[in-house]
């Protein structure tokens, strides 16, 4: 067994260093702090062979010589990065509510306008004792769900789980689009992620079903630094879920995840995200720092990638899902839609990096701001040399509500072919007094009033998402934007 | 501390080694004001690409140049492009006024039509509060207020119209930098046009950092036109700053085809209520030029307009770079903002990189930008063919067409007819 054997002088040689862990291994987390003892104990821990040890190892060291990115729109005091747990096991439910009516309220409320049902309530909310399997109707569904998936050929696992059962797939393709030296976030996230999606679906095979993280058993806690691979061999097909429409409240401030995705020849990865994470109070203390790196690469000729997003939550997002359109006849899109409120900033776009023959890419972005909130379109489209007849068309249109929010568009359009042809059309404006008067008319109150028209300038968007995030998600932007207005 | 480049240090002692010899040298404020600027530069040096404002013109062509060569050569009275009309002309060698080549026109009562030296004791308020602004954003004008020692200066008095068109001239013969500094001041409710050209011979400066202070009051108009043909081996920046108050106008055309690199760059700042800015430009690029055009426009009072309109044809190996910036401070509300910028690539080695940024903190807003890229349309191209006209010909018509559209929205009026016959030789060259 080599992995085995492996694993064993892995843990012998932590043992030699003079801060080693050697008790520590024993116990269920590491001490504050980041350094190469750090990323080594997660390795070992996860029990990880020397090519992951060394790969994580590469990527620590090439993220200490780099500078913390200050070029997004985003503000925030200085991050501490050795004033955090970088590895800590799954929490006991000691701390946790003994029953809903010890839930914060406001929680509860939103819940309940966004139809949740009660057992998923309490799975959300971290009651204690609650059998996760009950949300999906006991064991039973879960197992269903992996067998119809293991009859189609679909490897849908932990990634943590991959590295001990497929090493040789997560070898060959991690880091192959997001290589460890990418940027700072994604360095840091290459040195200490602990767990993650991994997907494969082999030649020809079209998944039959919708994957989502929400079905993934056996993952919670997968915690701040998380990893997701995506294969798609040719000819195959695959739409994944991310996140959920409930507002996640967690421990960890910083999040620095990276998502890869791979489409080989006539390959489809459609790519779904929800984020509600926790965007602090009304007077922005507390809340998240997503920082998240997700690129996707169309290899094979006439793949397609699709990126759909509704970002509702975090205080601060930093991220921009790309595509690199590396196939003759790929299809790249993003679609996206931004709420923020309070005192949320988000920095979000794409980037479309054309590079073969008749390669075509679609943006669609919209970004509200109410409160006090700055909400920036960052993207890029870029057309290499040998992009014959590629062709992009961008539309970013920012709303505002309110006098105190910000709304800015930063596109970057680079192109280096005459046969390529780029359009890019933005706009900004607020909602229209006749439109809201013309609402209010009709009996609505003005919150309604601005959700239907929110949720209107937000269709395209919506309506890429798939069915039942799309009915999530309309009731989501309304519930983003109360107190935006009166 | 910044480490400057070898660039920025041989600038400075440059500055150094010559400032004794300034115009205005003795006269304490204005060797203030050169030193701070000098200052002011030292402290950033000149931009790189890291810097995002710089990120698609590279100033490395700088590096070539030796500042203290002076090949002080006069000009060729005949080689200087004909007056375009019967108005003033100012023209500068070198940066220095030269009378003897000027044409002061026919004078109107409350326009002074001057140069900068010239004023130094008439007028010092004015200068010193233009020159005031070091540029500590801008390096390049930092740079330009160290070594600036004349430049026109245009001022009208109140309700002052000049109907006819002010021509400067601005000649490059001989020397290593060139760095003139202008002054644009226009009094509440008067009207005026100026056509700025630059030209040089082919053994002249190698660098040209020119800058432009602008102040616009209350209902006043400018229309500020510029021309610039420098020759290929020139780098050629030329940065602008307007202030527009109450109800008052700045509008600026460029046409863009000289210089081996070229940066117009604009700041607007729309100052009062209802102050409006319209930005157009032309830009023709061939062999390895880089033709750079930068705005800001800063939307800081209710009701404001800005309109921005800016193509380019780009043949060979250049590159065209355009970055515009719609800023609307909070409480500019109604503020209406529209900018575009398209451009035609005419062979597979030219590239365009273009910008087209909103920052927006005021939500009572209409703003919307707009780029396109691309070859000419076949279609176009296949129709004119099928009337029997060859290719060559076919693809001059219709890009004249697609830039002389910027023209005619902008109103060029006389000058429209030479702009545009300018666009033909370019395509026929």
């Amino acid at each position: 067994m080599p992995a085995h054997t492996e694993t064993v002088e892995q843990v012998q040689s932590v043992e030699k260093y003079k801060y080693g862990f050697v008790t520590d291994i024993e116990t269920d987390s590491a001490p504050k702090g980041l350094n190469e003892d750090i990323v080594r104990f997660i390795s070992a821990k996860k029990n990880e062979p020397k090519w992951l040890l060394e790969w994580r190892l590469k990527a620590f060291a090439h993220w200490l010589t780099l500078e913390e990115p200050d070029w997004a729109k985003v503000g925030y005091p200085p991050i501490d990065y050795q004033d955090a747990y970088y590895y800590s096991a799954p929490k006991t439910n000691e701390d946790a509510p003994e029953t809903l009516d010890d839930v914060d309220p406001e929680l509860l409320s939103t819940y309940e306008k966004l139809g949740i049902p009660l057992h998923e309530q309490e799975i959300l909310a971290g009651v204690k004792n609650v059998a996760v399997d009950a949300v999906f109707d006991s064991v039973s569904v879960a197992t269903t769900f992996k067998e119809t998936l293991k009859e189609a050929g679909v490897i849908f696992c932990p990634i943590s789980e991959a590295v001990q059962d497929y090493p040789e797939l997560v070898q060959q393709y991690m880091g192959s689009v997001v290589p460890v030296a990418d940027n700072y976030f994604a360095a840091l996230n290459s040195a200490v992620f602990t767990d993650g999606s991994f997907v494969f679906i082999p030649k020809g095979v079209r998944c039959p079903m919708e994957l989502s993280t929400y079905f993934r058993i056996n993952a919670a806690n997968t915690g701040q630094f998380e990893r997701t691979l995506i294969i798609a061999e040719d000819n195959s097909y695959v739409s994944y879920l991310e996140g959920c429409t409930a507002p996640m409240r967690d421990e960890n401030q910083l999040h620095a995840a990276v998502v890869e995705l791979v489409a080989m020849d006539d390959a489809e990865i459609k790519y779904s995200t929800v984020q509600n994470w926790y965007p602090g109070d009304e007077n922005g203390v507390g809340g998240i720092y997503n920082f998240v790196t997700k690129r996707g690469s169309c290899r094979g000729k006439s793949s397609k990638i699709s990126w759909t997003q509704v970002e509702t939550g975090s205080a601060i997002t930093w991220k921009y899902p790309s595509c690199i359109l590396q196939g003759d006849n790929s299809v790249g899109e993003f679609y996206s839609v931004a709420i923020t409120n309070n005192h949320q900033q988000a920095d979000t776009g794409t980037k479309m990096i054309h590079l073969g023959k008749n390669t075509s890419s679609r943006i669609i972005s919209k970004g509200i701001s109410a409160g006090k909130s700055q909400s920036t379109y960052r993207g890029l489209v870029k057309m290499m040399p040998k992009a014959e007849g590629a062709r992009n068309y961008t539309q970013c249109d920012s709303l505002l509500i309110g006098k105190d929010c910000g709304a800015h568009t930063v596109p970057y359009i680079e192109s280096r072919n005459p046969s390529a042809k780029v359009e890019h059309e933005a706009t900004t404006s607020k909602i229209a007094d006749d439109q809201l008067f013309y609402c209010r008319q009709r009996g609505m109150s003005e919150e309604n009033a601005i959700a239907l028209i929110v949720n209107g300038f937000c269709r395209d968007v919506l309506q890429e998402l798939p069915m039942e995030f799309a009915v999530e998600a309309q009731k989501l932007v309304g519930i983003s934007l109360e107190g935006s207005v009166g | 501390m910044n480490s400057i480049t070898p660039t920025s240090q041989a600038l400075l002692d440059r500055y150094e080694a010559v400032k004794k010899n300034f115009v205005g040298a003795d006269v304490p404020w204005l060797a203030a004001i050169r030193d701070e600027s000098a200052a002011t530069f030292r402290k950033h040096g000149l931009p790189t690409p890291r810097t995002e404002d710089w990120k698609y013109t590279n100033l490395r062509a700088l590096n070539k140049i030796a500042f203290d060569g002076d090949a002080a050569t006069d000009v060729n009275v005949a080689d200087l492009p004909e007056r375009a009309g019967s108005g003033p002309r100012l023209v500068f060698v070198d940066g220095r006024y030269r009378g003897d080549l000027s044409h002061s026109g026919a004078s109107t009562k409350g326009v002074r039509c001057s140069h900068v030296a010239d004023l130094l004791e008439s007028d010092k308020d004015l200068i010193e509060a233009s020159l005031a602004d070091t540029g500590d954003e801008t390096p390049l004008l930092a740079l330009n207020g160290a070594f600036q020692e004349d430049g026109y200066a245009l001022i009208l008095e109140r309700t002052t119209l000049v109907d006819e068109l002010v021509e400067v001239l601005h000649v490059n013969a001989g020397s290593a930098v060139n760095q003139p500094r202008n002054i644009i001041a226009v009094g509440a409710g008067a009207r005026v046009r100026l056509l700025e050209t630059h030209v040089g011979t082919d053994t002249s400066t190698q660098f040209f950092n020119g800058a432009t202070v602008v102040t616009v009051d209350e209902g006043a108009k400018v229309e500020h036109l510029r021309h610039q043909m420098q020759p290929v081996s020139t780098v050629h920046i030329n940065t602008i700053r307007a202030h527009v108050a109450v109800g008052a106008s700045y509008n600026s055309f460029v046409l863009a085809e000289g210089g081996q690199m070229s940066r117009d760059e604009i700041q607007v700042a729309l100052m009062g209520k209802a102050a409006s800015t319209k930005l157009h430009g032309v830009y023709l690029g061939s062999g390895c030029q880089v033709l750079d055009n930068t705005t800001v426009i800063r939307h800081q009072a209710p009701g404001t307009k800005s309109e921005e309109n800016y193509r380019g044809a780009l043949n060979d190996q250049s590159r065209g770079v355009f970055q515009g910036n719609i800023l609307v401070q909070k409480g500019a509300d109604g503020t209406d903002g529209r900018m575009s910028n398209k451009t035609i690539l005419l062979s597979g080695e030219a590239e365009i990189n273009s910008k087209p940024q909103l920052e927006i903190y005021a939500d009572d807003v209409q703003c919307a930008h707009g780029s396109t890229a691309g070859e000419l349309e076949e279609a176009a191209l296949f129709y004119l063919r099928t009337r029997g006209i060859p290719e060559g010909e076919a693809k001059t018509i219709l890009v004249e067409g697609f830039l002389a559209e910027v023209m005619e929205e902008f109103g060029l009026g006389e000058l429209a007819g030479a702009f545009r016959a300018r666009i033909s030789s370019w395509m026929e060259a």
